[in-house]
């Protein structure tokens, strides 16, 4: 792991003209990239929205099925939430990390994210599990179909990023945090907090306003 | 030469937090950068823990005797904010000119998603409502 990052370093003592020069371009890259990626998000944005949109109109319509109120608990959605809000500053810090292109503080708190993550996932799953179990699956009434496709659709989300943060992490082990490791970790960053945004509102809209 | 160039400058290919704070807190180290990237981030998490702990309280425990569409209204209210916590302390978005982009498709954005929702709400409530009382008068029918 060091080894990777050695010659680096030294390349940017040695050579500081050349190297200011490098960087400039790869700022620029890396920059355009992330500003791409931006623009996914905002259009992944206008997805949810969509979603939210389908299930502030069929919330009510649970034909004859059991409500929100009746299916949800909100000590588990706040545990559920308290792990994600965690993932998220924990990921920060990892990319603290990446500003002294310290990889093994990057890939120890990309790690801790990925419990936390993963931690968040498992209560989802188990939440699903347990509704259809009981026969309130997304085919029971159509305020469980837009429930299941919007909390789905972020749970999709969030696993993808999980895939997406172990690939980084065997990619930071393998070639330490260089230009292009960092703006990829800078993109994920951006994904992952978004995630936690679009959290937010699904607690707000899904879980406690049906209990009012 | 080498005496205007700092020990551990930061490296222009960073940008990852933004011009704001690196011009503030620097004089241009990594050190000084790292430390206010981390004080940003702590700072953000615990409005967000607050900010997430009064609402659920608020519809967890309702001793207040406030009415529901109060209720309502405070946790709309809380998720607006902290929304916007996590935008300028974990997407670090600024009015730097840098980030100038990055707001004018947020704004973009968020101008169409309100269109979306609140269009199909107020669309749908408007045809429910015709609806019901469409309904109303069928079922009115057969019984007679």
């Amino acid at each position: 792991m060091s080894t990777a990052i050695h010659p680096q370093s030294q390349t940017f003592g040695a050579h500081p003209h050349v190297d200011a020069l490098d960087h400039e371009h790869s700022h620029d890259a890396g920059a355009t990239t992330v500003f791409g990626f931006w623009i996914y998000l905002m259009s992944d944005c206008l997805l949810f929205a969509s979603l939210f949109a389908a299930f502030a109109v069929l919330s009510r319509n649970t034909a004859g099925g059991p409500s929100g109120k009746e299916l949800f608990d909100l000590k588990y959605v706040f545990v559920e939430t308290m792990a994600l809000l965690i993932s998220s500053i924990t990921y920060g810090m990892a990319m603290v990390g990446t500003l002294k292109r310290n990889a093994g503080k990057v890939l120890l708190w990309l790690g801790i994210t990925a419990l936390f993550g993963l931690t968040f996932i498992g209560m989802e799953v188990s939440e699903f599990s347990h509704l259809i179990a009981e026969g309130n699956g997304p085919q029971r009434s159509a305020f469980l179909s837009s429930f299941f496709s919007l909390v789905g659709t972020h749970g999709i989300h969030v696993s993808s990023g999980l895939l997406w943060l172990f690939v980084m992490m065997w990619q930071v082990a393998k070639n330490g945090v260089t230009d292009k490791n960092r703006t990829r970790l800078m993109c994920l960053s951006l994904f992952w907090h978004f995630l936690d945004i679009v959290w937010i509102c699904v607690f707000t809209v899904v879980y406690l306003m049906s209990f009012l | 030469m080498s005496n205007h160039q700092p020990q551990s400058q930061i490296d222009p290919g960073s940008g990852t937090f933004g011009r704001r704070n690196a011009a503030r807190y620097v004089g241009g180290t990594v050190a000084g950068e790292s430390r206010a990237a981390v004080k940003n981030y702590v700072i953000g998490f615990i409005l967000s823990v607050v900010l997430t702990a009064i609402p659920f309280w608020l519809v967890m425990v309702p001793t207040m005797g406030w009415s529901t569409q109060t209720i309502l209204t405070a946790i709309l209210v809380f998720a607006v904010v902290q929304v916007f916590v996590h935008v300028v302390y974990f997407l670090h978005m600024d009015r730097s000119a840098e980030q100038r982009w990055n707001v004018v498709a947020f704004i973009f954005t968020v101008f169409m998603l309100s269109i979306i929702v609140v269009g199909s709400i107020w669309i749908m409530h408007n045809a429910t409502s015709n609806m019901a009382h469409h309904m109303d008068s069928e079922a009115v029918v057969p019984q007679r």
